[in-house]
């Protein structure tokens, strides 16, 4: 299938990932740069939370780790939708897989380059367990970020 | 200057048979086994002889680089940012990096001069793409308006057939960067 330009590809400002400004997270994550794995770090991986989240987001994992993972939700409560944010640094790919089954993936970037943020907005629908596996090379580093918005 | 070169040198070749055929009917004396072995040594059609890549089956693609694409089950929102000063890559198969060096000049000079092997954003772009339900899954990447093609590498032998020594498949970036999904 052909892909088709998203048109709404204006360049957005999504440089200022480094802060929570709007004070409405519970647990944010430290903002600190990750350096790479490489050892040259010309770039580290960057915080994949977003700025803008709305006043009630509930972080739920915030985790920067390297290979093959698991991680347990808590409660997911009434929250109808969970995203998932990452970054990784890399040769292969990263999986998030629930009970077996892949609800997002991504390639990721060898060091040397900027790392593209991936994100998934995962309906509560899909979602069959609390406890999810980050699937990754042992080689990879990866960091990611799991909330709830209201 | 080496087409030059060897024209020059395959035309002193074949001045070189013709006299020594036209002496050897004339005085009886040449060997049969070098009356075979001279034409193939000539290139009466003048077909080239020097090693070239070609290109074939040139397609327009939306090029994404594996490393910078997000996948998701149907329903999924998926979303990407990228940072000004990203760089995404085509590929090349079955290639040394003197062979890429060389397909992209050839599709330079053939397909467009924007082609590269990579390319870099100068802005920060970012998008979000929900999997419709009438697909199990989808894809949303950075990447580029771009090309995809066969490559091949060979030369004429010496009774002017081409002799593919290295072929592959290439996909390269060619435009400025945007968001695409599938």
């Amino acid at each position: 299938m052909r892909a088709r330009p998203y048109p709404a590809v204006a360049a957005l400002s999504i440089l200022a990932l480094a802060g929570c400004t709007s004070g409405s997270h519970t647990a944010s994550p430290s903002n600190t740069p990750v350096p790479s794995q490489s050892g040259s770090a010309a770039v580290p991986l960057p915080d994949p939370l977003p700025t803008d989240l709305p006043v009630g987001t509930k972080t739920l994992i915030s985790r920067t780790s390297q290979g093959t993972q698991t991680v347990t939700l808590p409660n997911l409560g009434n929250d109808k939708t969970v995203s998932v944010k990452w970054a990784c640094e890399g040769s292969t790919t990263l999986k998030i897989t629930d009970a077996g089954k892949a609800l997002v993936a991504s390639g990721c970037t060898p060091s040397g380059t900027q790392f593209p943020i991936y994100g998934g907005d995962i309906p509560r629908s899909l979602i069959t367990s609390t406890t999810w596996k980050i699937e990754a090379d042992p080689s990879t580093t990866w960091r990611i970020v799991i909330y709830a918005a209201p | 200057m080496r087409s030059i070169s060897n024209a020059s040198f395959r035309a002193a070749r074949v001045g070189a048979v013709v006299l020594l055929v036209a002496g050897g009917a004339a005085l009886g004396a040449v060997s049969p086994a070098f009356a075979q072995e001279a034409p193939q040594t000539v290139h009466p059609n003048r077909c080239g002889e020097d090693p070239s890549y070609s290109l074939t089956g040139v397609k327009g693609t939306f090029v994404a680089d594996p490393g910078k694409r997000v996948y998701g089950q149907s329903g999924v929102t998926l979303s990407i940012s990228a940072a000004s000063g990203t760089t995404w890559s085509g590929s090349v198969t079955s290639a040394t990096q003197g062979d890429i060096n060389a397909i992209i000049a050839e599709a330079k000079e053939t397909v467009s001069v924007s082609i590269g092997y990579s390319k870099t954003t100068t802005v920060s772009l970012g998008g979000s793409w929900q999997v419709p339900k009438n697909q199990s899954s989808g894809w949303l990447a950075l990447g580029s308006e771009g090309y995809t093609m066969g490559w091949y590498y060979g030369y004429n032998n010496g009774n002017c057939q081409f002799v593919k020594t290295k072929s592959g498949t290439a996909t390269l970036p060619a435009q400025t960067p945007y968001i695409g999904h599938s």
